[in-house]
């Protein structure tokens, strides 16, 4: 599923992923508490989110539940990102990190280990 | 239409400064431009009548009114003959006569339709984008907190961030909030420096109600081309100021520098909205042109700017002065038809010879009673008779009524009172048919005097 979603949107996604199913009134309060969103700020956001089918409605009391995983939405932002930045070649994105200065050593090796556990 | 009025003396105050900005805009300080738009403001939002209150005009007005009518009588031409109009033989009807103000009506209903459009659509698009500002994230990094606390301001001000734009804004005026795009280079202090003293003054200066104002006075202009170039430029020079306040402060060294991060900041909103860019692309040539061109101000910048100042103002508010004399004949024209009856009334209008012949029926042959307003050859106002006073209950005879031949006019109805000398003017007129009394025109209603 290719679902596009902002920041806004990933802040209403992160609580549900890390909550499961929440109350669009319990969002719409640690939300307030966090980032300072009025009540309608945040019900327009989780509006979008329903209209792109990121989450799903559950009624009584407007329960929201994830349609899709943070590893999905991050898989997502992955191949956009190697799509506009290194024209759709995966190995380009994985030179450029590894290509950081202050990529310190152990994550070096992790990232081996890695590519190693996929060959 | 008053408004009309207004939008036009604005254009040749537009057309001015237009003029104006061509030929200095970078020899003057900046704020002489946003002083020059805030007098068409003011211009276009105050109606004429305020100023001209106070003018000599209104003065030699009332002058000429109180020694002009005292030996003037009132004239109502062929009243004799109204009678006439009321016999039930009469047939002659001409429908023609009667107007209704139907092209005035449509003219300020197209007036207020395209008000009604301008308002929606600038509201309707500032909510949608105000809906993606508000759910912008907050920022929480050393830098922020050090502005915050170096920068202090009366109102509480929220810096965040979202990824739905591509250049730094600001909005809200009570509770302003800094917008910056997500991709801001946090580690870059001096542009940061640059970008945020640029937000602070625009919010230091209210500039967010300045749009607002700019807006709104477009929606109720918005058939005047001038105030949509007015809308454009003054949008621009409340920008071209505040890079000027921005290049003051930081000192002229930095102003290649700062026009750099503004190029910079262009080029990302290019990139992002590319249907606007040939739209945008005169604006920031003439940004950079600006803020490279800049100079210190001068004594001589400083006395043009309040020399042009005063100027504006004086043509703005004494044009209306001397365009209250026309206001007179064709606005408020006391002898102009058209101000005594509302829109959609039913009236007639015609000579007192054509009211002679004019007397509508109903089907069951009741006499249909409309408001007759009487013009003279010139198409002048000489009297009116409201529908209440062709009421039989409502005419009492109450003075002794002769027909006499004044200033030219045939059987005109003298008044006559207790005094030798004649009043025509300040007394009460009744019509009468031999038997009935048929109309009473009060004296307020005896518009014409001869």
């Amino acid at each position: 599923m290719e679902i596009k979603l902002f920041d806004s949107e990933l802040k209403v996604m992160d609580i549900l992923w890390k909550e499961g199913e929440t109350t669009a009134k319990r969002i719409a309060e640690t939300l307030k508490e966090q980032v300072g969103w009025s009540k309608t700020t945040t019900y327009t956001v989780i509006k979008k989110c329903l209209d792109k089918g990121a989450i799903k409605r559950s009624d009584p009391n407007f329960v929201c539940s994830p349609l899709i995983t943070r590893e999905q939405a991050q898989e997502f932002e992955t191949t956009e990102l190697i799509n506009k930045m290194y024209g759709g070649a995966a190995d380009r994105l994985v030179a450029s990190i590894l290509g950081r200065k202050n990529l310190p050593p152990e994550v070096i090796e992790k990232l081996k280990q890695l590519i190693e556990s996929l060959k | 239409m008053i408004i009309l009025k207004m939008s036009l003396s604005a254009a040749f105050l537009i057309m001015t400064i237009m003029v104006i900005r061509i030929l200095a805009l970078h020899k003057l300080p900046k704020r002489t431009f946003l002083a020059l738009w805030g007098v068409v403001l003011c211009r276009l939002v105050i109606p004429v009548s305020f100023p001209s209150r106070f003018s000599v005009y209104t003065f030699a007005d009332i002058l000429n009114d109180t020694f002009g009518k005292t030996n003037a009588p009132f004239a109502f031409p062929n009243a004799t003959t109204l009678p006439v109009a009321w016999s039930i033989h009469d047939m002659a009807s001409p429908d023609s006569a009667v107007m209704s103000s139907s092209s005035v009506s449509l003219v300020t209903a197209v007036w207020i339709i395209g008000m009604l459009a301008c308002i929606l659509f600038f509201l309707m698009t500032h909510l949608c984008r105000l809906r993606d500002y508000k759910a912008a994230l907050p920022i929480d990094n050393e830098f922020v907190k050090k502005w915050l606390h170096e920068h202090p301001i009366k109102r509480k001000v929220a810096i965040r961030q979202s990824d739905k734009i591509s250049a730094p804004l600001t909005y809200g005026i009570f509770r302003p909030v800094v917008l910056l795009p997500k991709e801001t280079d946090w580690t870059d202090g001096k542009r940061l420096c640059y970008i945020f003293t640029h937000e602070y003054v625009h919010i230091r200066r209210f500039d967010i109600l300045s749009k607002y104002l700019l807006a709104a006075s477009l929606c109720v202009h918005w058939f005047n081309p001038f105030v949509w170039v007015m809308f454009v430029l003054a949008n621009r020079d409340i920008e071209l100021s505040c890079d000027e306040t921005v290049v003051r402060t930081f000192g002229e060294t930095m102003k290649s520098e700062y026009a750099l991060t503004l190029i910079e900041l262009e080029e990302k909103k290019i990139k992002l909205t590319p249907l606007v860019n040939n739209f945008s692309k005169y604006a920031i040539e003439e940004r950079i042109n600006a803020i490279m061109k800049m100079k210190r101000t001068t004594i001589f910048g400083t006395a043009m700017t309040f020399t042009l100042v005063l100027v504006t103002i004086l043509i703005a508010f004494v044009t209306p002065a001397a365009a209250i004399e026309t206001d007179v004949s064709n606005e408020y024209d006391i002898y102009n038809p058209e101000i005594y009856y509302e829109e959609g009334e039913a009236v007639f209008i015609g000579t007192a010879e054509e009211q002679d012949e004019y007397s509508p029926y109903d089907e069951d042959g009741n006499t249909i009673l409309v408001k007759r307003i009487i013009i003279d050859e010139q198409g002048e106002v000489t009297a009116v008779v409201p529908v209440e006073n062709q009421l039989s209950e409502n005419i009492t005879p109450d003075m002794t009524t002769t027909f006499i031949a004044v200033n030219g006019y045939e059987n005109v109805y003298k008044v006559s009172g207790n005094s030798p000398l004649p009043y025509y003017v300040f007394q009460q007129i009744n019509i009468y048919a031999p038997s009935v009394w048929v109309a009473v025109i009060p004296v307020e209603l005896q518009i014409k005097n001869k």
